[in-house]
Protein backbone atom coordinates (compact mmCIF):
# COMPACT_ATOMS: atom_id res chain seq x y z
CA UNK A 1 0.00 0.00 0.00
CA UNK A 2 2.86 2.49 0.90
CA UNK A 3 3.90 3.24 -2.85
CA UNK A 4 0.88 2.54 -4.50
CA UNK A 5 -1.45 5.52 -5.64
CA UNK A 6 -4.55 5.41 -3.71
CA UNK A 7 -7.59 5.51 -6.52
CA UNK A 8 -9.74 8.93 -6.17
CA UNK A 9 -12.71 6.78 -4.75
CA UNK A 10 -10.80 5.55 -1.63
CA UNK A 11 -9.61 9.16 -0.93
CA UNK A 12 -12.90 10.95 -1.68
CA UNK A 13 -14.61 8.20 0.98
CA UNK A 14 -12.77 8.43 3.78
CA UNK A 15 -13.50 10.88 5.85
CA UNK A 16 -16.86 10.11 5.06
CA UNK A 17 -16.13 6.71 6.28
CA UNK A 18 -14.18 7.86 9.34
CA UNK A 19 -17.53 10.16 10.37
CA UNK A 20 -19.93 7.01 10.28
CA UNK A 21 -17.96 5.06 11.85
CA UNK A 22 -17.60 7.47 14.91
CA UNK A 23 -21.66 7.82 14.42
CA UNK A 24 -22.35 3.98 14.42
CA UNK A 25 -20.31 3.77 17.31
CA UNK A 26 -21.81 6.82 19.66
CA UNK A 27 -25.32 5.55 18.36
CA UNK A 28 -23.89 2.28 19.75
CA UNK A 29 -22.75 3.53 23.17
CA UNK A 30 -26.60 5.32 23.33
CA UNK A 31 -28.39 2.33 23.15
CA UNK A 32 -25.84 -0.20 24.79
CA UNK A 33 -27.86 0.81 28.25
CA UNK A 34 -31.45 1.31 26.57
CA UNK A 35 -32.80 -1.09 29.24
CA UNK A 36 -30.91 0.87 32.02
CA UNK A 37 -32.48 4.19 30.85
CA UNK A 38 -36.04 2.71 30.61
CA UNK A 39 -35.50 1.53 34.06
CA UNK A 40 -33.82 5.15 34.64
CA UNK A 41 -36.90 6.87 33.12
CA UNK A 42 -39.73 5.21 34.82
CA UNK A 43 -38.00 5.77 38.49
CA UNK A 44 -37.49 9.26 37.47
CA UNK A 45 -41.35 9.79 36.75
CA UNK A 46 -42.15 7.63 40.07
CA UNK A 47 -40.08 9.71 42.23
CA UNK A 48 -39.00 13.49 40.64
CA UNK A 49 -36.60 15.12 42.76
CA UNK A 50 -37.12 18.99 43.56
CA UNK A 51 -33.15 20.44 43.58
CA UNK A 52 -33.14 24.05 44.29
CA UNK A 53 -29.99 24.06 41.98
CA UNK A 54 -31.47 22.85 38.70
CA UNK A 55 -34.10 25.08 36.70
CA UNK A 56 -37.32 22.63 36.60
CA UNK A 57 -36.80 21.46 32.80
CA UNK A 58 -33.42 20.21 33.49
CA UNK A 59 -35.35 17.77 36.42
CA UNK A 60 -38.21 17.00 34.15
CA UNK A 61 -38.29 13.07 33.07
CA UNK A 62 -40.19 14.09 29.50
CA UNK A 63 -37.47 16.54 28.78
CA UNK A 64 -34.72 13.57 29.33
CA UNK A 65 -36.58 11.17 27.25
CA UNK A 66 -37.57 13.48 24.66
CA UNK A 67 -33.73 14.65 24.57
CA UNK A 68 -32.55 11.01 24.41
CA UNK A 69 -34.64 9.76 21.89
CA UNK A 70 -33.99 12.97 19.59
CA UNK A 71 -29.94 12.33 20.22
CA UNK A 72 -30.31 8.42 18.80
CA UNK A 73 -32.42 9.72 16.22
CA UNK A 74 -29.60 12.82 15.20
CA UNK A 75 -26.87 9.99 15.47
CA UNK A 76 -29.08 7.37 13.28
CA UNK A 77 -29.44 10.08 10.78
CA UNK A 78 -26.15 11.32 10.56
CA UNK A 79 -24.87 7.88 10.26
CA UNK A 80 -26.77 7.25 7.27
CA UNK A 81 -27.23 10.03 5.07
CA UNK A 82 -25.61 10.68 1.83
CA UNK A 83 -26.10 14.51 1.90
CA UNK A 84 -23.85 17.04 3.42
CA UNK A 85 -26.51 19.54 4.17
CA UNK A 86 -28.39 16.70 6.76
CA UNK A 87 -25.15 15.84 7.90
CA UNK A 88 -24.47 18.79 9.37
CA UNK A 89 -27.49 19.12 10.75
CA UNK A 90 -28.05 15.99 12.37
CA UNK A 91 -24.86 16.30 13.84
CA UNK A 92 -25.77 19.97 15.18
CA UNK A 93 -28.85 18.22 16.97
CA UNK A 94 -26.62 15.61 18.23
CA UNK A 95 -24.31 18.29 19.75
CA UNK A 96 -27.16 20.39 21.25
CA UNK A 97 -29.25 17.41 22.83
CA UNK A 98 -25.83 15.73 23.89
CA UNK A 99 -25.00 19.29 25.90
CA UNK A 100 -28.78 18.98 27.45
CA UNK A 101 -28.18 15.53 28.86
CA UNK A 102 -25.03 16.51 30.05
CA UNK A 103 -26.55 19.10 32.64
CA UNK A 104 -29.60 17.23 33.58
CA UNK A 105 -30.53 16.12 37.14
CA UNK A 106 -31.00 12.23 35.99
CA UNK A 107 -27.77 11.86 33.78
CA UNK A 108 -25.33 14.73 34.46
CA UNK A 109 -23.22 11.95 36.01
CA UNK A 110 -23.70 9.73 33.43
CA UNK A 111 -20.23 10.13 31.31
CA UNK A 112 -21.45 8.49 28.25
CA UNK A 113 -22.96 11.49 27.44
CA UNK A 114 -19.67 13.31 28.05
CA UNK A 115 -17.68 11.30 25.90
CA UNK A 116 -20.72 11.43 23.43
CA UNK A 117 -20.32 15.46 23.30
CA UNK A 118 -16.85 15.50 22.81
CA UNK A 119 -17.10 12.99 19.60
CA UNK A 120 -20.26 15.38 18.44
CA UNK A 121 -18.68 18.16 18.74
CA UNK A 122 -15.63 16.37 16.52
CA UNK A 123 -18.69 15.30 14.37
CA UNK A 124 -20.15 19.00 13.55
CA UNK A 125 -16.86 20.18 12.53
CA UNK A 126 -16.22 16.96 10.11
CA UNK A 127 -19.54 17.26 8.44
CA UNK A 128 -18.98 21.02 7.79
CA UNK A 129 -15.56 20.55 6.44
CA UNK A 130 -16.29 17.44 3.75
CA UNK A 131 -17.64 18.92 1.45
CA UNK A 132 -14.83 21.76 1.31
CA UNK A 133 -11.95 20.12 2.20
CA UNK A 134 -9.26 17.56 0.36
CA UNK A 135 -10.26 14.26 1.60
CA UNK A 136 -6.60 13.51 2.41
CA UNK A 137 -6.09 17.07 4.16
CA UNK A 138 -8.93 16.21 6.05
CA UNK A 139 -9.01 12.31 7.40
CA UNK A 140 -5.01 14.06 8.80
CA UNK A 141 -6.95 16.67 10.46
CA UNK A 142 -9.93 14.75 11.90
CA UNK A 143 -7.29 11.70 12.77
CA UNK A 144 -5.18 14.42 14.71
CA UNK A 145 -8.22 16.33 16.18
CA UNK A 146 -9.44 12.62 17.48
CA UNK A 147 -6.14 11.87 19.01
CA UNK A 148 -5.98 15.04 21.11
CA UNK A 149 -9.75 14.48 22.10
CA UNK A 150 -9.13 10.66 23.66
CA UNK A 151 -5.51 11.54 25.05
CA UNK A 152 -7.37 14.59 26.50
CA UNK A 153 -10.18 12.60 28.40
CA UNK A 154 -7.98 9.81 29.29
CA UNK A 155 -5.55 12.87 31.17
CA UNK A 156 -8.67 13.71 32.81
CA UNK A 157 -9.62 10.49 34.03
CA UNK A 158 -5.68 10.21 35.43
CA UNK A 159 -5.09 13.81 36.91
CA UNK A 160 -8.66 13.35 39.03
CA UNK A 161 -6.51 10.14 40.42
CA UNK A 162 -3.30 11.64 41.21
CA UNK A 163 -3.97 11.18 45.10
CA UNK A 164 -2.87 9.21 47.71
CA UNK A 165 -6.20 7.39 48.20
CA UNK A 166 -5.95 6.15 44.09
CA UNK A 167 -2.51 5.75 44.72
CA UNK A 168 -2.09 3.57 47.61
CA UNK A 169 -5.28 1.90 45.59
CA UNK A 170 -7.89 2.59 48.96
CA UNK A 171 -10.26 3.79 46.51
CA UNK A 172 -10.58 1.66 43.49
CA UNK A 173 -10.48 -1.12 46.65
CA UNK A 174 -13.60 0.64 48.04
CA UNK A 175 -15.16 1.36 44.68
CA UNK A 176 -14.40 -2.29 43.19
CA UNK A 177 -12.96 -4.76 44.76
CA UNK A 178 -15.49 -4.92 47.85
CA UNK A 179 -18.50 -6.10 46.76
CA UNK A 180 -18.62 -5.54 42.76
CA UNK A 181 -20.25 -8.48 41.16
CA UNK A 182 -18.13 -8.17 37.97
CA UNK A 183 -15.89 -11.21 36.43
CA UNK A 184 -12.44 -10.36 37.25
CA UNK A 185 -13.29 -8.88 41.47
CA UNK A 186 -15.53 -12.17 41.73
CA UNK A 187 -12.67 -14.07 39.91
CA UNK A 188 -10.23 -12.12 42.45
CA UNK A 189 -12.25 -12.48 45.51
CA UNK A 190 -12.67 -16.57 45.49
CA UNK A 191 -9.16 -16.98 44.78
CA UNK A 192 -7.11 -14.45 47.22
CA UNK A 193 -7.26 -13.26 51.09
CA UNK A 194 -8.54 -10.55 52.02
CA UNK A 195 -4.76 -9.70 52.32
CA UNK A 196 -3.60 -10.39 49.35
CA UNK A 197 -6.69 -8.64 47.33
CA UNK A 198 -6.05 -5.49 49.21
CA UNK A 199 -2.37 -5.66 47.71
CA UNK A 200 -3.76 -6.34 44.08
CA UNK A 201 -6.06 -3.43 44.36
CA UNK A 202 -2.78 -1.31 44.79
CA UNK A 203 -0.88 -2.72 41.58
CA UNK A 204 -4.65 -2.64 39.88
CA UNK A 205 -5.16 1.73 41.05
CA UNK A 206 -1.39 1.98 40.08
CA UNK A 207 -1.76 0.25 36.50
CA UNK A 208 -5.05 2.38 35.62
CA UNK A 209 -3.47 5.64 36.98
CA UNK A 210 0.19 4.72 34.81
CA UNK A 211 -1.54 3.61 31.66
CA UNK A 212 -4.20 6.67 32.04
CA UNK A 213 -1.32 9.32 32.58
CA UNK A 214 1.33 8.16 30.07
CA UNK A 215 -2.00 7.78 26.97
CA UNK A 216 -3.56 11.42 28.27
CA UNK A 217 0.51 12.56 27.50
CA UNK A 218 1.57 10.46 24.61
CA UNK A 219 -1.03 9.44 22.63
CA UNK A 220 -1.54 12.69 20.38
CA UNK A 221 1.98 12.59 19.80
CA UNK A 222 1.67 9.03 18.43
CA UNK A 223 1.45 8.18 14.26
CA UNK A 224 -2.26 8.11 13.35
CA UNK A 225 -2.94 4.50 13.07
CA UNK A 226 -0.63 3.18 15.61
CA UNK A 227 -2.79 5.86 18.16
CA UNK A 228 -6.04 4.37 16.87
CA UNK A 229 -4.54 1.07 17.47
CA UNK A 230 -3.14 2.25 21.36
CA UNK A 231 -6.33 3.88 22.03
CA UNK A 232 -9.16 1.22 20.78
CA UNK A 233 -6.74 -1.13 22.75
CA UNK A 234 -6.55 0.77 25.97
CA UNK A 235 -10.51 1.89 25.96
CA UNK A 236 -11.82 -1.66 25.38
CA UNK A 237 -9.71 -2.85 28.11
CA UNK A 238 -10.49 -0.21 30.49
CA UNK A 239 -14.20 -1.72 30.29
CA UNK A 240 -13.11 -5.49 29.71
CA UNK A 241 -11.54 -5.29 33.44
CA UNK A 242 -13.92 -3.02 35.16
CA UNK A 243 -17.37 -2.47 33.76
CA UNK A 244 -19.23 -4.03 30.57
CA UNK A 245 -21.74 -0.85 31.45
CA UNK A 246 -18.46 1.15 30.30
CA UNK A 247 -18.76 0.35 27.19
CA UNK A 248 -21.43 3.32 26.85
CA UNK A 249 -18.51 5.63 27.81
CA UNK A 250 -15.99 4.34 26.04
CA UNK A 251 -17.56 3.28 21.83
CA UNK A 252 -17.71 6.62 21.28
CA UNK A 253 -14.15 7.00 21.65
CA UNK A 254 -13.41 3.81 20.40
CA UNK A 255 -15.32 5.32 17.27
CA UNK A 256 -13.49 8.72 17.01
CA UNK A 257 -10.32 6.88 17.68
CA UNK A 258 -10.75 4.58 14.16
CA UNK A 259 -10.69 7.92 12.47
CA UNK A 260 -6.49 6.98 12.29
CA UNK A 261 -7.18 4.09 10.67
CA UNK A 262 -8.40 5.62 7.67
CA UNK A 263 -4.95 8.48 7.36
CA UNK A 264 -3.15 7.33 4.22
CA UNK A 265 0.04 6.28 4.79
CA UNK A 266 3.09 8.53 2.90
CA UNK A 267 4.92 6.98 0.55
CA UNK A 268 8.77 6.28 1.74
CA UNK B 1 -4.40 18.03 -5.35
CA UNK B 2 -5.44 14.30 -4.85
CA UNK B 3 -9.38 14.44 -5.28
CA UNK B 4 -12.13 16.96 -7.20
CA UNK B 5 -12.22 19.79 -4.65
CA UNK B 6 -12.79 23.34 -5.53
CA UNK B 7 -8.76 24.67 -4.47
CA UNK B 8 -9.82 28.21 -4.00
CA UNK B 9 -11.90 26.16 -0.84
CA UNK B 10 -9.84 23.66 0.31
CA UNK B 11 -6.82 26.38 1.02
CA UNK B 12 -9.36 28.76 3.12
CA UNK B 13 -8.59 28.78 6.65
CA UNK B 14 -10.23 25.92 8.56
CA UNK B 15 -11.42 28.17 11.54
CA UNK B 16 -13.36 25.46 13.36
CA UNK B 17 -9.79 23.33 13.08
CA UNK B 18 -8.36 25.56 15.16
CA UNK B 19 -11.17 26.62 17.44
CA UNK B 20 -11.57 22.99 18.76
CA UNK B 21 -7.62 22.44 19.16
CA UNK B 22 -8.09 25.72 21.22
CA UNK B 23 -11.03 24.23 23.20
CA UNK B 24 -8.78 20.85 23.87
CA UNK B 25 -6.11 23.17 25.42
CA UNK B 26 -8.07 25.11 27.31
CA UNK B 27 -9.45 21.97 29.04
CA UNK B 28 -6.40 20.61 28.69
CA UNK B 29 -4.53 23.11 30.36
CA UNK B 30 -7.55 22.91 33.44
CA UNK B 31 -6.86 19.47 34.17
CA UNK B 32 -2.87 20.00 34.47
CA UNK B 33 -3.55 22.58 36.74
CA UNK B 34 -6.11 20.39 39.31
CA UNK B 35 -3.30 19.23 41.40
CA UNK B 36 -1.47 22.36 41.93
CA UNK B 37 -4.15 25.38 41.66
CA UNK B 38 -6.46 25.43 45.09
CA UNK B 39 -9.05 27.21 42.85
CA UNK B 40 -9.42 24.24 40.24
CA UNK B 41 -9.76 22.08 42.99
CA UNK B 42 -12.36 24.19 45.03
CA UNK B 43 -14.03 24.71 41.50
CA UNK B 44 -13.85 20.59 41.08
CA UNK B 45 -15.14 19.76 44.06
CA UNK B 46 -18.04 22.42 44.64
CA UNK B 47 -18.77 21.10 40.67
CA UNK B 48 -19.36 17.27 42.10
CA UNK B 49 -21.37 18.87 45.21
CA UNK B 50 -23.79 21.20 43.40
CA UNK B 51 -21.98 24.10 45.10
CA UNK B 52 -21.04 26.43 42.06
CA UNK B 53 -22.09 30.10 42.27
CA UNK B 54 -24.59 29.29 39.23
CA UNK B 55 -26.48 26.76 37.03
CA UNK B 56 -24.43 27.95 34.39
CA UNK B 57 -21.27 28.17 35.55
CA UNK B 58 -22.12 24.36 36.30
CA UNK B 59 -22.36 23.54 33.24
CA UNK B 60 -19.76 25.37 31.31
CA UNK B 61 -17.90 23.18 33.24
CA UNK B 62 -19.82 19.77 32.48
CA UNK B 63 -17.87 18.85 29.14
CA UNK B 64 -14.76 18.81 31.43
CA UNK B 65 -13.53 15.12 31.43
CA UNK B 66 -14.34 13.82 35.73
CA UNK B 67 -14.34 9.89 35.37
CA UNK B 68 -13.47 8.72 38.59
CA UNK B 69 -12.26 11.86 40.02
CA UNK B 70 -11.79 12.42 43.68
CA UNK B 71 -12.10 10.58 46.67
CA UNK B 72 -15.55 10.55 47.40
CA UNK B 73 -17.03 9.01 50.50
CA UNK B 74 -20.74 9.05 51.54
CA UNK B 75 -23.24 7.75 54.41
CA UNK B 76 -26.63 7.43 54.22
CA UNK B 77 -29.01 7.41 57.16
CA UNK B 78 -32.22 7.00 57.55
CA UNK B 79 -33.51 10.53 59.04
CA UNK B 80 -32.02 13.41 59.60
CA UNK B 81 -31.95 14.11 63.77
CA UNK B 82 -30.19 10.29 64.18
CA UNK B 83 -26.17 11.27 63.72
CA UNK B 84 -24.93 7.89 65.46
CA UNK B 85 -22.70 5.67 63.64
CA UNK B 86 -25.14 2.87 64.08
CA UNK B 87 -27.62 4.85 62.32
CA UNK B 88 -25.65 4.59 59.07
CA UNK B 89 -27.89 3.09 56.70
CA UNK B 90 -25.63 2.63 53.22
CA UNK B 91 -21.51 3.42 53.20
CA UNK B 92 -19.64 3.28 50.53
CA UNK B 93 -17.51 5.19 47.77
CA UNK B 94 -18.55 6.83 44.54
CA UNK B 95 -16.77 6.98 41.28
CA UNK B 96 -17.92 10.76 40.35
CA UNK B 97 -20.75 13.10 41.47
CA UNK B 98 -21.40 10.97 44.86
CA UNK B 99 -24.71 13.16 45.00
CA UNK B 100 -25.78 10.41 42.21
CA UNK B 101 -26.68 7.74 45.00
CA UNK B 102 -29.97 9.97 45.06
CA UNK B 103 -30.07 11.52 42.21
CA UNK B 104 -29.22 8.73 39.51
CA UNK B 105 -31.59 6.11 38.15
CA UNK B 106 -32.64 2.92 40.49
CA UNK B 107 -30.82 4.45 43.07
CA UNK B 108 -34.03 6.98 43.75
CA UNK B 109 -36.01 3.57 44.54
CA UNK B 110 -33.53 2.13 46.75
CA UNK B 111 -32.86 4.85 48.82
CA UNK B 112 -35.53 7.02 48.90
CA UNK B 113 -39.13 5.59 50.34
CA UNK B 114 -42.37 7.28 50.24
CA UNK B 115 -42.97 9.11 53.15
CA UNK B 116 -39.53 8.55 54.83
CA UNK B 117 -36.70 11.09 55.02
CA UNK B 118 -32.89 10.26 54.26
CA UNK B 119 -30.11 12.08 54.51
CA UNK B 120 -26.84 11.70 52.83
CA UNK B 121 -23.34 13.10 53.83
CA UNK B 122 -21.15 13.63 50.85
CA UNK B 123 -17.24 14.01 51.61
CA UNK B 124 -14.82 14.68 48.69
CA UNK B 125 -11.18 14.81 48.85
CA UNK B 126 -8.35 15.45 46.27
CA UNK B 127 -4.59 16.51 47.69
CA UNK B 128 -5.62 17.79 51.47
CA UNK B 129 -8.58 20.04 49.56
CA UNK B 130 -12.02 18.55 50.91
CA UNK B 131 -15.55 19.35 50.89
CA UNK B 132 -18.57 17.91 53.03
CA UNK B 133 -22.10 18.62 52.34
CA UNK B 134 -25.04 17.30 54.08
CA UNK B 135 -27.92 16.39 52.18
CA UNK B 136 -31.66 16.17 53.32
CA UNK B 137 -34.19 14.24 50.87
CA UNK B 138 -38.13 15.10 52.48
CA UNK B 139 -40.94 14.09 50.97
CA UNK B 140 -43.88 15.80 49.72
CA UNK B 141 -47.47 14.81 49.16
CA UNK B 142 -47.45 13.79 45.79
CA UNK B 143 -44.64 11.16 45.89
CA UNK B 144 -41.98 13.91 44.68
CA UNK B 145 -38.69 14.84 47.25
CA UNK B 146 -37.30 18.07 48.12
CA UNK B 147 -33.40 17.43 47.60
CA UNK B 148 -31.79 20.23 50.29
CA UNK B 149 -28.26 20.65 50.90
CA UNK B 150 -25.97 22.66 52.85
CA UNK B 151 -22.08 22.64 53.50
CA UNK B 152 -20.95 21.31 56.34
CA UNK B 153 -17.95 23.33 58.05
Amino acid sequence: MSGAEPSTFELASRPVQAYRIAQWATLAALVWKIGAFTSMYQCYVRIPLDQEFFPAAFESPAVLLITYVVCVICFGTAALTANSRRRILASTGSLFTLSILCIHQGSHNDMTFATAWWTSLWSVWVASRIPLDTSESLIRKAAFVSRCVVSMILLGGAVGKWTTEYWSGQALYEIYFVDRDFWIFNLLRDNLDAESLRTFATFYSRKVIVVESVCGFGLWLLPARWAAGVAIFVLTSIALFSNFYLFSVLLSLIGLAASGFFVIRRAV
Amino acid sequence: MTDDKDPSLTHKLDAGFFALLTVILVVTVWLLALPFSKTIQHATLNRFHFQTRSFAVWATQQPIPAMYNLYNRHDIRPSPWDKTPNSIWERGTANHFPLRLFTFGDNRVIFLRPGQIRTIDIRSSYRGESLHTHWTATPKEDGAFDLVGEVVP
